[in-house]
């Protein structure tokens, strides 16, 4: 409660004025003589009640009088404690608004749900206070463009008007994050005194779909809760109620003990609120922020108050039940306390309709590889299975889905239960489908619509690739066999050269190898590495296999191959024989940190696995090269017992350039054999074969051509042959952008669809057409699940979550959140009159004068 | 009759006392009938019959008249046989000077009923004495039923001042054993005692084979307790107060005051005594009257 003019409540000391009256004017009875005075005294004692009753009142009356005089004249303005948005006092609120696409979902009326957000949120626009500051964040606003006050209503008001849905968004907890962040920076600049001192008000409007809300960052958000401390007022009410709540708190173990495997945090909620009670009269309003102590203890409390009311309704036994009263009463005191100590109150108004009718293409779900991803690039002959799960809501659903090819479509018709999910399953032989390699564009739709359209249709891109070139440099090409056999059975397409050839290949031919092996050189010259430098350098990725005890280590630590090699060569590891038998070397796989690597990464799941025939029997190098890592050069993976390195990796310019993979120990069949990778006792020779091609041809770094909206920038990853100053996008957006590296960030390409990438040399060329991706929806966002309400209210607090009737107004959505202030004055002068008259005609039959004459 | 008893004998009361006076002879042969249902012979100084003289006859009685015309002894029968002896017995308590705002205390008011009675019985020849009494018996005016046998009781009554407390009980078997022969004891009291003794006291008169009649005089305050408001009550004889609220109070009141007269009223039909309730704020000739009018009827 305010008062216009709260000096007038001085007169209240004027309610002692009747007592005083009462007491030294008390009415002297008219004394009368009466004979038959024996008649009276049998009922005298209770008229004698009945009078002091009527004593009492008319004294209450009048003291009621006088006090409503003065409240009257003190102009009361009455609003609900819990919640401030009073009329005359400006406030600070972030309205935030979801975009996502669920918000299209239209009800009967034909409104979207993003319609019907900004139709409350202009209406609560409009009911917020002269002079109050307002911001609104959509949940497709990136972080960096938050943070703005506005500043007019007029400004708000056209802000909410223009927002539209939006195809990348985050989970609102993310412009919460930012909400909080704006109120802990006003509350920290000096500049604008007036602004500290609102009331604070974070407004969601939301359909609360599962997508809209991420439980995960719970923490995180009461983190930064915990930097907006709570307003003055709120502290100074709630100091009047600390004695009382803390005298419940006591009784806390005793009525309701703890369920089993849990603690209640009574005691530090006891402590920090009286330590807070000592406090709260030495703050002021302007170092709230500051305020170390305010800082220390607040957040305890909001963390005692969110156990308890977490923990207090799942206390269930007979001790519980009996101690039901108390229960509430706690539950109660809590409730408020969580209130008092809020920093900004989180308003959820709920847009979003319970039971939406809806079905939605899920996901499309390639088959994963090795590493566990999905594989998006496939060789030309495969045949493999796109799964294209559909989930229904609401209602069961028969309906058809459609995968577009080209000029080619396959229907799948299917029945999907209410609640359910169910898998459609389309066989892609590329072979059939005449893919070519290249990218390809696919398009996968439901044949009917309904009232939510955007999950209707989805998106995908895959690329069959040629067989990928790779040369192989060596001394003798005869040794190389049985290298190039692996790389052949791997689909790769090898070339076997003489390493002096190399001058004769030309760089720009060289960029069309996707991966160069210097395999068994012995002595490489400074040709050799400056060509192959310059491969790296433009992207490409070298591999070296170094030959026996015939390498010149002299050529590899020489200052032209340093500078593309991780490591220099300092002597053979020779295996020690015992017996006549050789302990050979193998690799140390225990150690969690080899896996971070992308070559190695398939161990990490393979090393358990004992039907893998190199894990059961791991490979052994009984000679191998010391290889000293330089500063430059990573050892990928160890020998168990020397320690030295088995692998080095070297990524030049600083992972810009292409990437350079040392090998330790021979690959070709050479006698007295160096290690045994080439028996046919496992696969460990083409496994490692295969994973160092991949990495090095780029393609375990898993080449990305379906992207989401709002999760990942589309990157696209050039070739490296095909390399253009311009590039331009065709697609639902277009975009034209100048690219110089070996990737393109598209930030722009965040609508749903497909997108095609053209080089282009000048303004006026065609274009030749160097990438394809998809953009898609991600698969959570047509989740129509409704988030429960206790994760949010865990977050923004108790009964914080409204929800919307369709035809209420906003002030009847808010119901007592809203408390716009009601003007006393009106009901207290109705109160004056009656109690005036009332007093009146009391008084007036209690000492009404008689006419007749006094007793003789 | 000094200046107080001339008070009784005001023009108003005159009047009143005058238009019983004019129906006198209306009442001698009606009313009075029925006031004391003698069984003796006559009620008037009106000669009704000779008897001759025997010895042992009172000598005053003798006709002397009679005696000269035919030289024998014959008696006027009714100066031997006078019809009936009233008593006008009269409270003189301090609650009988009360009136709250009527002309006339109680004990005025009584004066007069008791004025009334007086005229008519002196007016038809019955004696008719006073006694007055508070905690005992103040006055004793033997009956006589000379004309002037009323100014003396008025005078005497004017004189009086009511005060202090009573004891009706006790001055009325006082009365019982002073009284000889059937008497008509005419009691005027507020009765404002515990009524129990009184009652005892009645049949004690009755026993004596008097004939009772009870004047119950009210101020019409405590008849009808017409108060207002908030009131400190003091009581008239002792030294009691109660603050009250008048109004809640006056039910209560009646109902207690009712109670009380019920059973005064019940004791006395079984005593076959004359319960004659009066306020003050009925005219006394009226409510004589209706009494008498009742008594009539009765026999």
């Amino acid at each position: 409660m305010t008062f216009v003019f709260p000096i007038l409540l001085g007169g209240l000391a004027l309610v002692g004025i009747p007592v005083l009256l009462h007491l030294i004017f008390r009415q002297k009875p008219k004394r009368l003589q009466f004979p038959a005075f024996r008649f009276l005294v049998k009922r005298h004692r209770t008229n004698l009640r009945k009078l002091q009753l009527r004593h009492l009142v008319l004294l209450a009356l009048r003291v009621l009088l006088i006090a409503a005089i003065c409240l009257a004249l003190a102009r009361p303005k009455l609003f609900y404690a819990e919640i401030s948005i009073r009329g005359d006092r400006p406030v600070a609120a972030v309205f935030i608004i979801d975009t996502s696409y669920s918000m299209e979902y239209k009800t009967s009326d034909k409104l979207t749900r993003l319609d019907e957000a900004k139709h409350r949120a202009t209406q609560l626009l409009d009911e917020l206070p002269e002079g109050s500051r307002v911001a609104i964040i959509d949940s497709a606003e990136t972080v960096a463009s938050r943070g703005a006050w506005l500043t007019s209503m007029s400004q708000a008001r056209q802000r909410i008007g223009n927002l539209n849905l939006q195809y990348a968004n985050a989970p609102l907890n993310r412009s919460v994050l930012a909400a909080y962040r704006m109120f802990a920076e006003m509350l920290r600049g000096a500049e604008d005194e007036g602004a500290r001192q609102l009331p604070r008000f974070v407004f969601l409007f939301s359909d609360r779909m599962r997508a809209c809300w991420d439980a995960g960052q719970q923490q995180l958000m009461l983190d930064a809760q915990d930097q907006v401390p709570p307003p003055l007022e709120n502290l100074q009410e709630l100091r009047g109620d600390v004695a009382g709540l803390v005298a419940e708190l006591n009784e806390l173990r005793k009525k309701l003990p703890p369920p089993a495997g849990r603690d209640h945090p009574e005691q530090s909620l006891i402590a920090a609120l009286e330590k807070l009670q000592s406090h709260i009269p030495e703050l002021r309003r302007d170092d709230l922020a500051a305020d170390q102590e305010l800082a220390r203890e607040i957040p305890i409390i909001r963390r005692g108050c969110r156990e308890l009311l977490a923990t207090l309704p799942q206390i269930d036994s007979k001790q519980a039940n009996l101690a039901k009263d108390y229960r509430d009463r706690l539950v109660a005191g809590l409730e408020k306390l969580a209130q008092q100590v809020q920093g900004a109150y989180g308003i959820f108004v709920d847009v979003g309709v319970e039971n939406a009718v809806d079905l939605a293409l899920w996901d499309l779900q390639l088959p994963r590889g090795a590493n566990g991803q999905e594989r998006q690039v496939f060789n030309e002959d495969e045949k493999i299975i796109l799964r294209v799960p559909v989930q229904a809501f609401g209602k069961d659903f028969d309906n058809e889905v459609i995968f577009q090819s080209g000029g080619n479509s396959f229907k799948h018709a299917m029945t999907v239960k209410a609640g359910e999910r169910s898998t459609a399953l389309f066989e892609l032989d590329f072979a059939k489908l005449r893919l070519k390699p290249g990218m390809h564009q696919f398009e996968v739709r439901l044949n009917a619509t309904d009232l939510l359209p955007f999950d209707n249709t989805r998106y995908l891109t895959i690329a069959i690739r040629e067989p990928q070139r790779v040369l192989v440099l060596t001394d003798d090409v005869a040794k190389a066999k049985f290298f190039q056999k692996a790389l052949e059975a791997l689909r790769y397409k090898p070339d076997v050269k003489q390493v002096q050839e190399i001058a004769k290949i030309g760089p720009q031919e060289l960029l069309h190898y996707d991966a160069i092996y210097l395999f068994n050189v012995a002595d490489p010259d400074a040709s050799a590495w400056s060509a192959l430098e310059n491969y790296v350098a433009r992207g490409g990725g070298l591999g070296v296999v170094p030959a026996g005890i015939e390498l010149k280590p002299a050529a590899y630590n020489s200052e032209p191959a340093q500078k593309l090699l991780p490591g220099t060569f300092k002597q053979v590891v020779t295996a020690t024989e015992s017996k006549g038998v050789k302990t050979g070397y193998s690799w140390d796989l225990a150690k969690e940190s080899i896996y971070q690597h992308s070559m190695l990464r398939p161990f990490r799941d393979w090393r358990f696995n004992r039907k893998i025939d190199f894990i059961d029997k791991p490979p052994v190098a009984w000679n191998y090269w010391e290889i000293q890592p330089n500063d430059k050069g990573t050892a990928l993976v160890d020998y168990a017992d020397k320690k030295h390195p088995a692998l080095l990796d070297r990524r030049l310019d600083e992972g810009k350039g292409g990437r350079v993979l040392l090998f330790t120990t021979t690959m070709d069949a050479r006698t007295p054999e160096w290690n045994n990778y080439l028996e046919s006792l496992t696969s460990i020779y083409v496994v490692l074969t295969g994973l160092a091609t991949r990495y090095l041809a780029g393609e375990l770094e898993e080449a990305n051509l379906n992207f989401q909206c709002g999760r990942d920038v589309p990157t696209v990853k050039l070739p490296l042959s095909a390399r253009f100053p311009d590039y331009i996008v065709r697609g639902p957006v277009f975009e034209r952008t100048a690219g110089t590296e070996g990737t393109l960030r598209l930030e722009k390409a965040d609508k749903p669809g497909n997108y095609v990438v053209e080089g282009v040399k000048t303004a006026a060329d065609n274009g030749k057409q160097v990438a394809r991706f998809s953009v898609n929806i991600p698969a959570g966002e047509a989740d129509l699940t409704r988030v429960p309400v206790a994760e949010i209210e865990n977050v923004l607090g108790p009964k914080s979550v409204t929800t919307v009737e369709r035809r209420a107004n906003i002030r009847e959505v808010m119901g007592k959140h809203f408390s716009e202030p009601v003007e006393l004055f009106p009901f207290l002068m109705v109160l004056l009159l009656v109690v005036l008259a009332l007093e009146n005609l009391l008084a007036n039959k209690f000492y009404r004068k008689e006419s007749t004459p006094e007793a003789s | 009759m000094n200046m107080n008893s001339e008070k009784y004998l005001r023009p108003e009361v005159i009047r009143q006392v005058a238009r019983l006076d004019l129906r006198a002879k209306f009442i001698v042969e009606g009313f009075l009938a029925g006031l004391h249902a003698s069984p003796y012979h006559g009620f008037s100084v009106e000669f009704s019959e000779h008897r001759k003289y025997v010895a042992g006859d009172d000598l005053k009685d003798l006709d002397w008249n009679v005696y000269a015309k035919t030289e024998k002894y014959y008696l006027k029968k009714f100066q031997a046989e006078t019809n009936v002896t009233g008593y006008l017995v009269m409270d003189l308590s301090a609650s009988m000077a009360y009136t709250y705002r009527q002309e006339l205390t109680k004990f005025e008011y009584a004066i007069c009923v008791a004025a009334a009675l007086g005229y008519l019985m002196i007016h038809q020849q019955d004696p008719v004495g006073l006694v007055t009494f508070d905690t005992r018996i103040q006055t004793c005016l033997p009956p006589r039923s000379k004309r002037t046998q009323l100014g003396t009781i008025l005078a005497l009554l004017a004189n009086l001042k009511p005060s202090g407390q009573t004891d009706v009980a006790q001055c009325l078997h006082q009365l019982a054993a002073m009284i000889r022969g059937r008497s008509l004891v005419m009691l005027f009291s507020d009765l404002l005692t515990d009524p129990e003794p009184v009652i005892e006291a009645l049949h004690h008169l009755r026993h004596r084979g008097n004939e009772v009649i009870l004047f119950h005089v009210l101020d019409e305050a405590e008849a009808q307790f017409p108060f207002e408001g908030i009131i400190e009550f003091e009581d008239v004889e002792e030294e009691r107060r109660l603050t009250l609220d008048a109004r809640n109070m006056r039910k209560d009141y009646l109902e207690s005051l009712g109670e009380f007269k019920e059973f005064y009223k019940s004791e006395c039909s079984k005593a076959r005594i004359d319960y004659v309730p009066m306020d003050t704020s009925v005219n006394f000739d009226r409510a004589l009257m209706g009494y008498l009018l009742q008594r009539q009827k009765r026999f």
